[in-house]
């Protein structure tokens, strides 16, 4: 009798747990989200990290003279340059290195391969994971432009053409760097180690896609590297936009959309290709449990 | 099969016995420092991909703030006293900050990493005390941050030609301070050691600290770029004194026996005088309280 009711909740029509990639996209998210929200003091110091950084820069500033920014078209205050460029590498890094970092993770731990063994889609699992990291993002961003704007009068050009126009060019610059992204967690996957990689990528680009300078001041050998890079061409329109009130019609702007969007094109692909090619590499060495 | 028969596992069997046992000699605490910084540096050593992509890392940051140097006017930075070049005046305050750090995020990060993975507990079973641990601990940190600021210094001579003007015995004056500067920032670090050890959570101390010294350290400007109400914070903080004093002796010549280094040393002094002991008295509240609470290993 009793063995009845212990067996009688399992027996019946089964309820399927829910599937779809959307519901599963969702699941993720949430979960993400939920952990995010419940580290209230992590994401405090956080934000006043990155407050804090834009306040060096506002002493900084002082020391700069402005004629390099001006011939290169940023208007003529060091603050309002740095503020875009920090604040828009946390998208940048999000791109590129928060598949990287959530799968090292859930390596180290040994839950990775335990959610292979659910109904868990990968893509899905991938996309929901990225979003959760781009919620963050938008989260340090805004507060960062915010504190910048509000706190430390850092003068941006805010009117709802250019704050689309920025919406926009965030928008491309994210896409044109997620193959990257799911390249490098692919080859997290295989070699299981990587991160100084993108660590020196994240430097790289930091040192030659102008966060903290204008090109200008590089030697032309090093602005042709510059070029190579696509969040060269994102933070040159973003900082038209923001710093000299330049819509979509202008032609820098278009001409660096469309280039990022060919980087998007190429690299999401193939990311998702090698990622692919990566994790059945090894869940058919079996490396999926360690790190 | 007997085991008799198998020669070595015979005399693993027999190192076992009693009786026939040496006794063990007592570590010394100079062998128990040298063996964590050995076990350190080898684990360190192992990871070479990660040394050499370090070493691009640090070259790409000297390069980053000379270019930085090519829009800033140098003129603020002569007018402070610290000769005519940015770059230099950056390169000295990014270089010698890393000492900073090692002497006190190094500490928690290695504490926070220990409970995290349980082997603290495992290293304070043991006979090594816990303040031995730590020297050792800090002392490959301190090797860290040497070897990194000998590498920054290297990129920035062959390839930037930084401004640094000096003698022997301004560089004699410059280890003294980079002695008392690491002294001072012990202090802070092992108070945040009792905090961590004791809440567990990042430490709050460790984020003020960080902050503060980033933002009025004078890493990256002179001290006369703050508003007023911010000079007296900055001057109570040990990185002020320690940087001003090493960029009047790198880019100027000057030494202990010049009024401005003096008042540094004075300053660094002062502040080690009130510190440590206050910095211990905090560690053995932390340190006492995990222990009685059985909390030592936990995060």
């Amino acid at each position: 009798m009793r063995v009845d009711e212990v067996l009688a909740p399992f027996k019946g029509k089964e309820k399927t747990a829910p599937h779809s990639y959307f519901h599963q996209i969702t699941s993720i998210l949430n979960a993400r989200l939920k952990i995010f929200v419940s580290y209230k003091i992590w994401v405090l110091v956080e934000l006043l990290n990155s407050v804090v950084s834009i306040a060096i820069y506002y002493f900084f500033g002082v020391m700069v003279e402005s004629e390099e920014l001006e011939s290169a078209g940023y208007g003529d205050s060091y603050l309002a340059f740095a503020l875009i460029g920090i604040a828009s590498q946390t998208f940048l890094w999000t791109s590129v290195a928060r598949i990287s970092f959530v799968l090292r993770v859930e390596l180290q731990e040994g839950t990775f391969e335990a959610l292979n063994a659910t109904r868990l889609r990968i893509e899905s699992y991938l996309l929901g994971q990225t979003l959760a990291g781009f919620v963050l993002s938008t989260w340090f961003f805004t507060g960062a432009m915010l504190s910048g704007i509000f706190v430390l009068s850092a003068s941006l050009t805010l009117t709802p053409e250019t704050i689309i126009t920025s919406l926009i060019i965030i928008f491309f610059m994210i896409l044109a760097h997620l193959g990257i992204g799911f390249i490098a967690a692919g080859g997290i996957l295989i070699l299981k180690r990587g991160e100084p990689l993108i660590a020196l990528f994240g430097v790289l680009t930091q040192f030659l896609s102008g966060v903290l300078f204008p090109l200008g001041v590089l030697p032309p050998e090093l602005e042709t590297v510059a070029m190579t890079l696509p969040f060269t061409y994102a933070l040159r329109s973003l900082r038209f936009a923001l710093l000299d009130e330049r819509s979509l019609s202008d032609p820098t702007i278009i001409n660096d959309i469309i280039i990022c969007g060919i980087f998007a094109l190429v690299l999401i692909p193939f990311g998702i290709w090698f990622f692919r090619k990566a994790h059945n590499y090894a869940k058919t060495r079996g490396t999926l449990g360690h790190y | 099969m007997d085991y008799r028969d198998n020669e070595k596992l015979w005399n693993v069997i027999e190192s076992f016995k009693e009786g026939e046992q040496k006794p063990r000699k007592g570590v010394s605490f100079n062998e128990k420092v040298s063996t964590v910084v050995r076990n350190g540096f080898k684990i360190f050593w192992s990871y070479r991909a990660w040394i050499a992509l370090d070493l691009i890392g640090t070259a790409v940051l000297v390069a980053l703030y000379f270019y930085l140097s090519v829009i800033v006017d140098p003129d603020t930075i002569e007018d402070a006293g610290y000769g005519a070049s940015f770059f230099t005046f950056a390169l000295l305050g990014i270089a010698f900050q890393q000492y900073t750090y090692s002497s006190v995020e190094t500490f928690s990060h290695e504490i926070r990493h220990g409970q995290e993975n349980g082997t603290l507990e495992a290293v304070l079973t043991t006979k090594t005390e816990f303040p031995t641990f730590l020297i050792g601990i800090g002392l490959l940190s301190f090797i860290y941050a040497t070897y990194f600021l000998i590498c920054a210094f290297i990129v920035a001579f062959i390839f930037f030609d930084p401004v640094i003007t000096t003698n022997v015995f301004s560089l004699l004056s410059v280890v003294a301070l980079t002695f008392l500067t690491i002294i001072a920032h012990i202090c802070i670090g092992i108070a945040s050691v009792g905090i961590i050890v004791k809440i567990k959570e990042g430490d709050p101390l460790l984020w003020l600290f960080g902050w503060l010294t980033m933002l009025l350290g004078t890493i990256y400007y002179p001290l006369d770029l703050l508003p007023a109400y911010l000079v007296p914070i900055a001057l109570m903080m040990p990185i002020t004194h320690a940087l001003d004093g090493i960029r009047r002796c790198l880019s100027g010549s000057e030494t202990l026996l010049s009024p401005e280094v003096f008042v540094d040393v004075l300053a660094l002094l002062a502040f080690i005088i009130i510190m440590l002991p206050l910095s211990i008295k905090v560690f053995r509240w932390g340190y006492n309280e995990a222990r009685k609470d059985g909390t030592l290993h936990a995060y």
